[in-house]
């Protein structure tokens, strides 16, 4: 027999375990060789190596290099303005305001250099015009500098007075300019050791005690390896605080189900949040109880976890660095105290506060507008940081970073109230919203001076796109909502008249709870709060 | 008895179990899902020890099924790895085919 029969033979015997061998080694060279993943460790991104490129969309920059104030109204001849806006430019970059008329003639009001900064910083300018103008824009000087310049929060008030002796006599602008960059809780002094990778249906994190009644972001360290070619399925870190209810250095740690906020984001998205030093800082905006333990936690479960999608988070292996509170894993619903703390900061929120030390709701403005007239002006922002201007709230409150609004769910007992507060007292206030959207329950708004009578704010129902037609009475029904309301939506406006005595107004939210059937959320839009008050 | 049954069926199989531990320890060493090495261990131990692609492609019809029952019931995430695993055991069921495909024809 020769050899090449005898292994004829050999094969033909054991086909079944020569193919079973060759699928396992198949198997293994794909896994090993055909899918392209790195590691990327905080190391390799210090110093801002790995930040990725702002792809928000800046207002001002090479291919847009003006950029138009829309709210502009009628700019009266002869009269003071003022201008408060937020600003913040990626290079030095200079800009300059000007004022047009229809007829294209253009006016220079000012000349803004802007430093470099990854901060919004609020500017305020005063102006006097000699003549009537239509419009109000921003200009780059120089279109090709090669600055992204974000601007925000435009506002525009005429001023009632009449020579430049008065603006020495007006009282300072307040702006509520919170301050999201304070660190509470901190473990940043030892992330040598790398806590073993997660596995399945394990959530790792770190339980603190609060010291705070807010928490605006969570920072963390952790190296990642991912594939180099995101699939469809794509690698997510989410971020969830838990409430704990139970002493922490027990096992088996009792939990809140509903989170006090969470945040996700994909894999793309992720060096977004790379900080200079390496580490993450995400953003996790909650009202959190003083003296309470949380256990602030990364979850990657939606990311598919394997050989090549997964994070290692990092901090030390010493129990004692952080004696507050613990690493900590979550198995199911119960979390399990691990050795160690990982590399962890809590970020705080600090509130301006007003004249009369209120908290000032984050962006809101009091202006003196002169002749003892003040004016007072919110908006939501559509950002994370709204949920924190809420003053009290059902525990289901959250915010929807798709729809970037707040939103709670169709319950009777789910609402959520603002404390709308001014140095001043109030002349009149003006407040509108709109609903979330169509597909949503109805709402309801109400308002109240002592949040014991409560006076509902009427509503119109409107397309939910606004037709073409600058007439925005033309589509609406009052009060009335009818059959074919499906593609309508709520639309808020009200004028409360403050007597000019009261200076505390309280605004609540809540599903209209006959409004069955129309879905599980409700939420609204757009709110807009503004006023004038009597400074005295 | 049934001790001695499972040290026969063990001796009986050695390479057929070594087979498959390696399978598992390959699963483990790549960081997969419990669920998916499970399913790569039986994959080996099917082509190892074939059974009827009719049995096969009874699973491959009930995950078929259950695949769009899940999507309506929104279970997303449940859908996707259902489908997976109807993939596998179509897989298998054509494997099966080829194997008794050519059985029929060796005794023919």
């Amino acid at each position: 027999m020769t050899l090449f029969n005898k292994i004829r033979e050999q094969y033909e015997k054991n086909t079944r375990y020569i193919l079973a061998l060759f699928v396992l080694l198949v198997t293994f060279i794909i896994n090993q060789h055909f899918f392209n993943y790195k590691k990327i460790t905080t190391e390799d991104c210090k110093g801002g190596k790995c930040l990725s490129e702002n792809t928000e969309n800046s207002q001002l920059s090479a291919k847009n290099p003006f950029y138009y104030f829309e709210d502009t109204k009628i700019i009266a001849a002869d009269k003071f303005y003022r201008l408060i806006f937020r600003e913040k430019s990626t290079l030095d970059s200079t800009v300059v305001i000007k004022l047009a008329k229809q007829s294209d003639e253009e006016k220079e009001i000012r000349l803004m250099d802007l430093p470099k900064s990854e901060d919004f910083s609020y500017q305020e300018i005063v102006f006097q015009t000699h003549d009537n103008f239509s419009s109000l824009f921003f200009e780059k000087k120089n279109p090709n500098d090669g600055a992204e310049v974000f601007l925000d929060e435009i506002k525009l008030s005429q001023l009632n007075i009449s020579s430049e002796n008065e603006l020495a006599s007006l009282k300072a602008t307040l702006i509520g300019e919170s301050n999201f960059d304070l660190v509470n809780q901190e473990q940043t002094t030892d992330a040598s050791y790398k806590f073993p990778p997660f596995i399945q249906k394990t959530v790792m994190g770190q339980i603190f005690r609060s010291d705070s009644d807010y928490m605006s972001g969570i920072r963390v360290n952790f190296d990642i390896t991912k594939e180099e070619e995101l699939s469809s399925k794509r690698y997510v870190v989410k971020i969830k605080k838990i409430i704990s209810d139970n002493d922490f250095q027990d096992n088996g740690i009792k939990i809140k189900d509903i989170p006090a906020a969470n945040f996700s984001c994909p894999v793309e998205d992720l060096e977004k949040y790379r900080q200079l030093n390496g580490t993450f800082k995400f953003p996790l905006f909650a009202r959190l109880e003083k003296g309470a333990y949380y256990f602030v936690s990364v979850d990657n479960k939606e990311a598919g976890n394997n050989k090549f999608n997964y994070i290692q988070l990092r901090g030390s292996k010493d129990d004692n660095s952080y004696s507050e509170g613990t690493a900590a894993v979550m198995i199911g619903n119960q979390v399990y105290k691990i050795d160690g703390d990982l590399y962890f900061a809590i970020y705080g929120a600090e509130f301006r506060e007003n004249s009369a030390n209120q908290k000032m709701l984050t962006g809101s403005t009091i202006e003196d507008l002169g002749k003892n007239e003040g004016a007072f002006n919110y908006r939501t922002s559509g950002t994370p940081t709204d949920l924190l201007d809420i003053a009290t709230s059902s525990n289901d409150i959250d915010f929807n970073s798709g729809k970037k609004i707040i939103y709670g769910s169709f319950d009777t007992d789910s609402y959520y109230i603002y404390d709308i507060n001014t140095p001043y007292p109030l002349k009149r206030l003006f407040i509108e919203a709109t609903q979330a959207t169509a597909n949503w329950p109805k709402v309801k708004i109400f308002y109240s001076f002592d949040q014991k009578k409560w006076a509902e704010i009427p509503f119109t129902l409107q397309n939910e796109v606004p037709p073409i037609s600058t007439n925005s009475t033309q589509d609406s029904t009052l009060n009335n909502p009818s059959a074919n309301d499906k593609n309508l939506v709520q639309i808020f406006k009200t004028e409360i008249d403050g007597v000019g005595l009261l200076n505390k107004v309280f605004l609540k939210i809540k599903p209209d709870p006959t409004d069955i059937g129309s879905g599980n959320y409700y939420g609204i839009k757009n709110l807009k709060i503004t006023g004038y008050l009597i400074l005295k | 008895m049934i001790i001695k049954n499972l040290l026969n069926f063990i001796f009986r199989k050695k390479i057929d179990i070594a087979i498959a531990i390696i399978a598992i320890a390959m699963g483990s060493y790549l960081v997969w899902k419990i669920e998916d090495i499970i399913v790569f261990a039986i994959f080996i131990w099917i082509i190892m020890n074939p059974v009827s692609s009719r049995y096969l492609a009874y699973f491959t019809i009930i995950f078929f099924v259950v695949c769009p029952i899940l999507l309506i019931l929104k279970n997303g995430d449940w859908a996707e790895t259902v489908a997976v695993y109807a993939y596998y055991s179509l897989a298998m069921t054509t494997l099966m085919i080829f194997y008794e495909f050519q059985n029929e024809n060796e005794t023919s």
